[in-house]
């Protein structure tokens, strides 16, 4: 497609002032070197300025008189989602709190991720996480591929650990904890298998 | 249309939906100059103009509950609008590839009467009355509405391409009309 073919369509709204940023710029540059788009634009500058509608006579009093007692038979329907739409559609200031929100939010978890790892923090075992059941420690010469051999013949997970004493919190099936303590306290590389909870203490 | 204008046009339309009278009020006599100036290029009828006005409007006090601001308001009513003159005047709203010659032995005004303003005024309104009523729209639209190809084709439910293929129809039939009422551009 030519510019004076993509630009030709263009001229009506190029006239009207209603032409986007990237669209003016593109037609405008062409009009300026195409006697044919100037001799087209003056054309429509007259029939654009001879053709205003003329006053129609319509009187807005009568009309809506007229209206009004048609509006009492039609409860308008709103809800709540609705009522917060047309809010939102109606004040673009709920995106600047919504931009400065997410800023804060943003600052907030940079924050979080560059405070170096507290070493020093104390963690009791008896704080790990709800999910964590069980609480194991393995021989310190055990092989990564022991342990996870361990875990997934228990249908085990590790949820917490190693603590500074090298223990593991591991979330156990809730209907077979009692018996996959007994199978890892029978392993030889599990020094330790103890339930969190105080009614599974053997 | 203004972007401020714009909101607080959706503010009244919230209102509205809420069941406000005054703010569809509000809305009704804010948008009636327009949308009568805007149907009057479809029909002549004052009756007819008030009574899809009123269509429309209604539609709106119905319906102010499922705008989703979208779209600008303008666009919206305008589209409501369009509509409801189209059902108004059905039949009259011609397929966009209607040949524009089909109607080359219908000119209504003399071309040998003095040009002065309110002759131009009564062809330009006669050639204007001679398009199909979907491409007039979009002249009416275009030219004294303030918008842009793509609301417009919000308004008319088409593709924007469609739109430019109207005008084009339009301004293709109208220089043929107005051959003898507008100068050429040197």
């Amino acid at each position: 497609m030519t510019t004076h073919q993509y630009a030709q369509p263009m001229l009506p709204w190029l006239l009207a002032g209603t032409l986007d940023d990237a669209d003016l710029a593109a037609v405008e540059q062409h009009v300026a070197g195409c006697a044919q788009c100037q001799a087209d634009l003056a054309w429509q500058r007259q029939l654009r300025a001879a053709s205003a509608p003329p006053a129609s006579g319509c009187d807005a009093d009568r009309a809506l008189a007229a209206l009004l007692p048609r509006l009492g038979a039609q409860a308008p329907r709103v809800g709540m989602l609705a009522r917060w739409r047309n809010a939102v559609a109606a004040n673009d200031a709920w995106l600047r709190w919504a931009a400065g929100a997410q800023l804060a939010v943003i600052a907030a978890l940079s924050l979080l991720l560059l405070r170096p790892a507290a070493d020093t923090d104390y963690r009791a075992l008896g704080a790990a996480p709800p999910s964590g059941s069980v609480v194991v420690t393995f021989r310190p010469d055990t092989p990564e591929r022991e342990i996870r051999r361990i875990l997934q013949a228990n249908n085990a997970r590790v949820v917490d650990g190693p603590t500074v004493t090298d223990a593991y919190v591991l979330a156990l099936p809730a209907t077979k904890t009692a018996a996959a303590i007994k199978r890892l306290r029978a392993e030889p590389a599990v020094t330790l298998a103890q339930p969190l909870t105080a009614g599974d203490h053997p | 249309m203004h972007g401020s204008v714009d909101a607080s046009d959706a503010r009244l339309v919230g209102q509205v939906a809420a069941g406000d009278r005054q703010a569809f009020e509000r809305l009704y006599r804010g948008y009636f100059p327009r949308l009568t100036r805007f149907l009057n290029g479809m029909t002549r009828s004052v009756p007819l103009i008030e009574e899809i006005v009123n269509d429309t409007m209604l539609v709106v006090w119905q319906k102010a509950h499922s705008y989703d601001g979208s779209c600008k308001v303008s666009t919206w009513i305008f589209a409501i609008a369009y509509r409801k003159a189209c059902k108004a005047i059905k039949g009259l709203d011609d397929p966009v590839d209607t040949d524009p010659d089909q109607f080359e032995g219908d000119i209504c005004f003399d071309p040998v009467h003095e040009l002065d303003q309110h002759r131009l005024q009564r062809a330009i309104g006669a050639a204007l009355e001679d398009l199909p009523p979907a491409q007039r729209a979009v002249v009416q639209l275009t030219y004294h509405h303030d918008m842009g190809y793509a609301d417009i084709a919000a308004v008319m439910d088409c593709p924007v391409n469609t739109v430019k293929t109207r005008m084009f129809h339009a301004r293709r039939r109208l220089r043929k009309l107005l051959a003898d009422q507008l100068e050429e551009g040197s």
